[in-house]
């Protein structure tokens, strides 16, 4: 999945007045890429995850999603893309704690209207992925954050998304479990060749990617290749 | 769809005392309006057997008295007014009433028996099939003689008193000889007690008869006001109601009734709406980020939407179960208590299939007022505010 971003802005209004969170950004993911979003905390990299992954449209600008101007899409046709191309890892897992750890990984595909029996079957399979498959009927809060983390993935993996976007996913670990889990969002994308875009402000992380964008005060500074 | 349900389940039992509180809350709400919606809905559906259980076109009652049927008023205190027996031998010359059958004077006894007051009803033998079609006498028993003291005692009466054929139960100091014994028929017929009319009068020495019923050949509409014209005109001081006039007026007082109690059971409600109103935001604004990853990963707003709303109907739906059987139990206590309070002879509740509609439209109102607010918030929420949210 191609994704490209072309003037983008966003503001939002305060009762102060109207901030800048992002301006003018323009970037291009490739399919298969694996692109780091690094920058100091409030420079606007998890506001420009959210643009890509159509969780919020840009006050200005246009956002390609393989040619397809997300940005002038309506909220329902948004739903299926996020719901049918996108995955989602957020930096607190962001797990439902009265479903179990498979009932999480099945929760977008029964969105989706996939059968009971594929649902089961792709589940088993992505937590034999992620090196959880004896945690199927754990709830959440049984596990440790890594282990959660590897269920978020999962879960991100469910639909069979063209991209990945991942916000700052080793944010609440430590070094070994966030280490893990970068090596299977790694993984993922070298074995199945996802587009995976991941916000951070740890260079060790950043290095994973191919390709490191640098935000500051909402605009891009530098690309690192 | 089915998601959002199994979804909405898991997070009633998520909270399971304050979900139990939720459904207490609307459980006593229902109990309550079921309870004291019952007196109104039995006295409603008790009346209008009653009326429609006589074959009475005409009522001429004295001028001051109340339209409502003998049962209920009888015991609360009817107008004390006659009309004198006169009328009866005017409206039965064919020349100025052409269209009158039969004309039947009633006089009616309050016996204290007990804690209860029963109603004697005193009619004429004659007057008893021609009036009462529906009253059946069971068997070894018969209909008293004209001028003998003699009794019918309504089914339920009887059974509840204990009475057999032949044995005597005091009227006014004087004994009478019961005869027969009705086959119930559900309406307050069932709680009366029968004797011949003159006996009645002579009882309290009266002169009049408390209401007059009239009969006409041909029971359609025409005939019916026209001749209760004729009569208004002849009696201008009686107050003639036909049926449908009587019947209307009857239930007028029990509609009011009927308000005055939803009235009461409507602080209850209010109290309901807002025990699952709280319970549903808090649930909501507990669980902010996690609609926000449901909409984050491509669940629909309607899903979200439709998932808070489900899990509100949930509880009041078992919360409208449980008052449904509260309100039954608490039905027959409040039915005991009136009777003993008004000193009845006979129930006045009455769980209808109505009521018990009513009563889980309620909850399934009180389900949806309670969770409109919470919805709405969350389905106009940005889902990258709801990500943030803490």
């Amino acid at each position: 999945m191609k994704i490209m971003l072309q003037g983008v802005y966003k503001y939002i209004e305060t009762q102060a007045g109207s901030i800048k969170l992002l301006e003018n950004i323009n970037l291009e993911v490739h399919q298969g890429e694996f692109m780091a979003i690094m920058g100091p905390s409030g420079s606007g990299k998890s506001t420009l995850l959210y643009q890509i992954g159509c969780l919020d449209i840009p006050s200005f600008g246009h956002i390609f999603l393989d040619e397809v101007d997300i940005s002038q899409e309506p909220e329902s046709i948004r739903e299926q893309i996020r719901l049918h191309h996108i995955g989602f890892v957020f930096q607190n897992y962001n797990l439902l704690p009265t479903l179990t750890v498979i009932e999480n990984i099945m929760l977008p595909m029964q969105f989706s209207g996939a059968h009971k029996g594929e649902r089961k079957a792709r589940a088993a399979s992505l937590l034999r992925l992620v090196n959880l498959a004896s945690k199927e009927n754990e709830k959440p809060t049984n596990l440790s954050g890594g282990q959660q983390q590897r269920v978020a993935i999962a879960r991100a993996m469910a639909n069979d998304p063209g991209i990945i976007l991942a916000d700052e996913p080793t944010g609440n670990l430590d070094g070994k479990s966030g280490k893990e889990v970068l090596e299977v969002l790694h993984s993922i994308h070298e074995n199945q060749r996802i587009s995976l875009v991941l916000v951070t402000h740890d260079p060790k992380v950043a290095s994973y990617a191919d390709k490191i964008f640098y935000l500051d005060d909402g605009k891009l500074r530098a690309t690192v290749f | 769809m089915l998601i959002s349900i199994q979804l909405a389940i898991k997070n009633v039992y998520r909270k399971k005392e304050r979900s139990l509180l939720t459904i207490i809350g609307v459980l006593l709400a229902v109990g309550s309006f079921i309870s004291l919606l019952s007196i109104a809905e039995g006295l409603y559906e008790r009346i209008n057997r009653e009326i429609n259980g006589r074959k009475v076109d005409i009522y001429i009652l004295p001028k001051d008295a109340a339209a409502l049927p003998t049962g209920p008023i009888g015991t609360v205190g009817f107008s004390s007014g006659t009309l004198p027996l006169s009328i009866v031998k005017k409206l039965k010359k064919t020349s100025q009433f052409p269209h009158i059958k039969h004309v039947c004077p009633i006089y009616r006894v309050q016996q204290k028996i007990g804690n209860q007051t029963i109603i004697a009803w005193g009619i004429k033998m004659e007057n008893f099939a021609e009036f009462f079609p529906y009253f059946k006498i069971k068997s070894g028993g018969r209909f008293f003689e004209d001028n003998a003291s003699e009794a019918i005692m309504g089914g339920n009466l009887a059974m509840e008193r204990d009475v057999k054929l032949e044995s005597l139960i005091p009227i006014e100091g004087q004994p009478f000889t019961v005869v027969g014994i009705g086959v119930p028929h559900y309406s307050f017929q069932d709680y009366f007690c029968y004797i011949p009319f003159e006996k009645a009068m002579k009882l309290k020495n009266a002169k009049g008869a408390h209401e007059i019923w009239i009969q006409v050949n041909r029971p359609i509409k025409s005939e019916i006001s026209d001749t209760a014209k004729a009569i208004r005109k002849a009696f201008p001081d009686a107050n003639v109601k036909t049926k449908e006039e009587y019947l209307g007026a009857a239930n007028e007082y029990v509609n009011y009734a009927w308000l005055l109690q939803f009235a009461i059971s409507a602080i209850g409600i209010l109290i309901a709406i807002t025990a699952a109103m709280n319970t549903m935001l808090m649930s909501t604004y507990e669980r902010i980020k996690e609609f926000g990853t449901l909409r984050a990963i491509g669940t629909t707003r309607f899903n979200v939407f439709f998932m808070i709303l489900t899990e509100s109907l949930i509880l009041c739906f078992i919360g409208g179960l449980g008052g449904v059987v509260l309100g039954i139990m608490g039905s027959q206590l409040l039915d005991d208590t009136v009777q003993v309070l008004l000193q009845l002879s006979f129930p006045l509740a009455k769980i209808t299939f109505n009521l018990i509609m009513y009563a889980f439209i309620l909850s399934i109102v009180v389900g949806l007022i309670a969770a409109i607010i919470p919805a709405v918030i969350v389905y106009r929420m940005q889902i990258i505010d709801a990500l943030r949210w803490e």
